[in-house]
């Protein structure tokens, strides 16, 4: 039986690429705070679903396999998806920015892209927007359950998400303005970047995380991976804690990558209502 | 023309140069061959070089290009466009320090819309402003390389307008290089020598020189090709040089046996012994050598054999040619070698010595008379007379006829006399008659000259000496021996002076100097002339030789019937002439070999036409032995049948007049001038008178010769003679010819 549920899975994976091939999409273009214009990723324009924004993780782009085969799937279940991609203080970003490379974005830029891209999704389509995010996505989603009213939310999806680890640099901090050091956050052992935007995120830590979440106004969802090597112990109790639906796929990754790719579709469209 | 000759060492010297020119002329000719093609393919390998560097560099520059256009979509880049606050710092960690600029690219530098670069300071080399807004490619010199700046504007797809610019540098030459394949271009050569700045790849490919790299087929193609004219010099030469060694070695062997062989041949051929041949040469033979020695061997048998033969042959020869076969004495040649040998002899020692010359008298006339086997006998006779008679030790030499010679050693003139004296005295005794039938007796005559045994004295001229000498001894006033003395020479010198000679020559063979005289013959009864004898001269320097001197030439040559030839001819020129008279005749004398000569009888033919007219007389002296009888008779009753007389000359005088008048058709009978003088004897008178009697009543006319006064002629007219001769009645004469207008005989 097990080998028949592998077969029928790969059969729909097959399915929905073929049918993602032939999926509309358009690149749609926003000016952000900063006047850096920021280009998303809207498939399925004229879907039925619930419209579901997704945020790719920490320095990547909407393009990282784990957001877009999401999207796509999302797409082909007729949702509305919007899969934006943060400028990062880059016009028209298009590629992950290396951890070398000079980082003066921070969190709240982050959020308050977010935002505009909500608006403009729920502008678009009318509809309160799930929002999905894959790892650091999420960080960005729980600030914004922290600042941003939840009229133009239904539900928080978050997938992978894990508190964020940072370190500031052995010499100490710079102190003037604007001036960069090389600090370390998540994966990056050397992040050159500001004082105030390395706190930006380094800041808004498990317990801000947890917070946004307990007291969010929409239900709020986590999917982990069984063998998330990224998550922390008790991190599973906070969650539990904080009254979230917390789906763990055992023995996925953080990225759910192979068959757990599929696993974690079964359990975003469980917790979207469809059928799958 | 002498052949062309090598020994077997330098033929196979040259036979291994040749084979050397010959594969050497291969080699060149394989090896131009080889190199004409190799040149047509390097060059294809060179135009594929080119075609190669120039699909290289294309290459290059679009990987640049490409390069380039990569990295105008680098989002660091803009978000350096979008915020440079923090250029300096990108660029000295990011650009500098963070090895991010692609390797093709050695700088790079970021300009705003308005072509200035970012940042204040960088320690980049591109210029601070930039005027080019459109993609570009700019090639400069810089050393053998050539440093390319390419410039991007940076725009996002779909956007019109850029949002700054991009500069990249590189060298050249490492990006050609880099990670392509040179298969026909050495990489290492590879030079820019470009004079300025361009935009143009066509100046750019122009610029760019290198060398082909050598081709592996190419050095493997004369690789082969030397190892093969190696091997092949190797296959063709030490074979070659391998039999021409084993040729010299084997030829040689044998070659060198031929020598060895031929010197034990001469060896045994100079010593007599048998031959002993050296061993054959070890190793093989060659069947040739074998069989051309077996045949030096039996060529070596047959030439001893054949040297044997010719020994004895020569030994026969000596014999022939030293030994008279008649007679047993040594011949003429056996003389002149003794000659030779005393000469040689004398160097040393002088001697005094005297040559014999002797014949004997009339022998000819015996010869004739008697036949040849009685001659043959009569020479045996003689060389045993004279072998008896001539002193121990001294040879006797026959040199031809009845002439025998002897050379008396040691010897002085009454010495010599004496030997002479005692050869003499056994001819005479010696019993011929009993032995041999000859009723007349044989005699020799001797002649005997001087001489030394030196070189001094040529043999001729003792021969001729003693011929003078042996010639005087011939004379009727003369003895039987007769010493030569220098008189002799004068006496005799008209016979045998070569101008005499000459004279009497020219007369026989061409006629000129042949003169005649006329003798009339007159008939006793009425005085009249009966006819002319022609008489012979010779016209010579000192005069007219007569017969005395003319027939000792004649004789001695034995050129009688070339003389009668040379008269009638001189006759019949007289007669055309009308030098004869009429009603008279001519009479001529003919020698004995001519009466019994064809040609000769044939020839008075010619006289035939005169005859009517003319009395053709021909004398036969009686003197001349007539040798062929039977043909003389038939030769003379022929001629008297045409009309001819027929005259016997000098009747008396000789061995057989009766039987010749008896034997032979004669009309006249000439009586001997020596029985005419003698008819003041009355005896001899009283013979004559009969026998003039006696022939006339035979029917002979008879001719009384040599009446030279009245009494003689008184007595010759009682005697009976019809026809008298003589100075009284006529002295010889040259008759003047009358011409042909006042010939009275013509012929018919």
């Amino acid at each position: 039986m097990e080998v028949r549920g592998q077969f029928e899975r790969w059969l729909l994976g097959l399915v929905l690429l073929v049918l993602s091939m032939v999926a509309t999409a358009e690149t749609v273009t926003l000016e952000m705070g900063s006047g850096v214009p920021a280009t998303a990723e809207f498939r399925n324009a004229d879907g039925s679903g619930d419209p579901v924004l997704i945020l790719h993780g920490f320095l990547q782009t909407r393009d990282f396999p784990t957001v877009r085969r999401l999207a796509e799937f999302l797409a082909d279940e007729d949702h509305p998806v919007l899969t934006p991609t943060l400028s990062l203080g880059v016009p028209k970003r298009s590629q992950s920015l290396k951890c070398e490379a000079i980082h003066t974005h921070d969190l709240d830029q982050d959020v308050d892209e977010l935002a505009r891209w909500v608006d403009w999704l729920y502008q678009r389509m009318q509809k309160p927007v799930v929002l999905i995010g894959h790892s650091a996505g999420g960080h960005a989603i729980t600030r914004y359950l922290a600042r941003y009213p939840a009229s133009r939310m239904k539900r928080v999806i978050l997938i992978s998400i894990a508190p964020p680890a940072g370190r500031t640099p052995a010499a100490g901090e710079p102190q003037g303005k604007g001036e960069l050091a090389d600090y370390a956050l998540a994966y990056c052992r050397r992040y050159p970047t500001t004082r105030g935007a390395f706190h930006s995120y380094a800041d808004w830590g498990a317990k801000q995380m947890i917070d946004a979440m307990a007291k969010a106004a929409v239900p709020v969802s986590v999917v982990i991976g069984g063998a998330d090597e990224r998550l922390e112990p008790d991190w599973r109790a906070l969650l539990q804690k904080a009254g979230v639906t917390l789906l763990e796929v055992p023995g996925a990754g953080h990225f759910f990558d192979d068959e757990h790719e599929f696993e974690l579709y079964d359990n975003i469209d469980t917790l979207l209502g469809g059928d799958a | 023309m002498a052949r062309f000759s090598l020994s077997y060492r330098r033929y196979a010297a040259w036979l291994t140069a040749l084979v050397v020119f010959v594969y050497g002329l291969f080699g060149w000719l394989v090896y131009q061959q080889y190199s004409e093609a190799k040149q047509a393919f390097e060059q294809s390998e060179r135009e594929a070089a080119q075609r190669e560097l120039d699909v290289l560099l294309q290459r290059a520059l679009d990987a640049l290009e490409r390069r380039a256009d990569e990295l105008a979509q680098w989002d660091e880049l803009y978000q350096q466009l979008a915020n440079p606050v923090y250029f300096t710092y990108w660029y000295a960690h990011r650009i500098k320090g963070g090895h991010e600029v692609p390797p093709p690219f050695e700088a790079l530098m970021l300009y705003d819309v308005a072509g200035r670069a970012l940042g204040k300071e960088t320690a980049s080399p591109l210029p601070r402003t930039l005027a080019e807004r459109e993609p570009t490619m700019i090639f400069n010199p810089a050393g053998s390389d050539v440093q390319v700046f390419l410039v991007r504007p940076l725009r996002r797809a779909g956007e019109e307008t850029p949002q700054g610019f991009l500069m990249l540098s590189a060298r050249l030459l490492p990006n050609v290089k880099r990670g392509q394949a040179f298969v026909r271009v050495d990489p290492t050569s590879l030079r820019f020598s470009l004079d300025g700045s361009t935009r143009e790849p066509e100046t750019l490919r122009r610029a760019l020189t290198y060398q082909p790299r050598r081709s592996d087929s190419v050095r493997e193609g004369d690789r082969l090709v030397r190892r093969m004219l190696f091997f092949i010099g190797l296959l063709v030469l030490l074979p070659t040089l391998g039999l021409v060694y084993f040729f010299i070695y084997l030829i040689g062997r044998n070659i060198q046996h031929m020598p060895e062989v031929v010197s034990a041949l001469r060896q045994a051929q100079q010593s007599g012994s048998s031959v002993v041949l050296p061993s054959p040469p070890s190793g093989p033979r060659i069947r040739e050598l074998e069989e051309a020695e077996h045949s030096l061997l039996e060529y070596q048998r047959e030439l001893t054999l054949a040297n044997r033969q010719l020994d004895k042959k020569n030994r026969e020869l000596w014999s022939l040619a030293h030994l008279d076969a008649l007679t047993g004495a040594q011949n003429r040649r056996a003389f002149e070698n003794f000659w030779e040998t005393l000469q040689s002899l004398g160097e040393r020692e002088r001697r005094s010595l005297r040559l014999m010359l002797c014949d004997v008298n009339h022998f000819k006339a015996i010869n004739d008379t008697y036949g040849h086997d009685v001659g043959d006998g009569v020479l045996k006779a003689i060389v045993a007379c004279l072998q008896k008679a001539v002193r121990r030790g001294e040879q006797l030499f026959r040199l031809g006829g009845d002439e025998f010679v002897s050379v008396l050693l040691d010897c002085d003139d009454s010495q010599a006399t004496a030997v002479a004296s005692r050869c003499a005295a056994e001819v005479a005794r010696y019993p011929f008659r009993e032995t041999l039938g000859i009723q007349e007796p044989v005699r020799l005559s001797i002649g005997i000259s001087p001489a030394t045994s030196d070189a001094r004295t040529p043999l001729n001229r003792l021969l001729r000496q003693a011929d003078v000498a042996m010639y005087h001894s011939k004379r009727p006033s003369s003895g039987t021996i007769t010493l030569y003395r220098e008189s002799l020479e004068q006496a005799s010198g008209s016979i045998f002076s070569s101008s005499v000679n000459e004279a009497v020559y020219r007369a026989v063979e061409t006629g000129e100097g042949l003169h005649l005289l006329y003798q009339p013959v007159r008939m006793l009864a009425d005085n009249r002339i009966g006819y002319y004898e022609a008489l012979l001269r010779v016209r010579h320097e000192d005069g007219l030789l007569t017969p005395a001197q003319i027939m000792p030439v004649i004789e001695s040559r034995h050129l009688e019937k070339e003389l009668d030839q040379a008269v009638i001819d001189a006759l019949l020129r007289a007669l055309y002439n009308g030098v004869i008279p009429p009603e008279t005749g001519l009479s001529l004398n003919l020698s004995a070999a001519s009466i019994s000569s064809e040609s000769i009888v044939s020839r008075l033919d010619a006289f035939r036409p005169f005859l009517p007219g003319l009395k053709i007389v021909v004398e036969v002296t009686e003197t001349a032995l007539i040798t062929r009888m039977k043909e003389a008779s038939s030769n003379l009753m022929r001629l008297r049948n045409q009309g001819f007389r027929i005259a016997l000359d000098d009747f008396g005088s000789g061995y057989s007049s009766l039987r010749y008048l008896t034997s032979m058709p004669v009309d006249v009978v000439k009586f001997d001038i020596s029985l005419i003088s003698a008819l003041d004897q009355p005896a001899h008178y009283r013979l004559v008178t009969h026998l003039v009697e006696f022939i006339g009543s035979s029917g002979h006319q008879t001719v009384a010769e040599g009446v030279e006064d009245e009494q003689t002629l008184e007595r010759v007219r009682e005697a009976g003679f019809s026809l008298v001769q003589g100075y009284l009645t006529g002295r010889p004469q040259a008759l003047r010819p009358r011409g042909p207008g006042q010939l009275i005989v013509r012929p018919a």
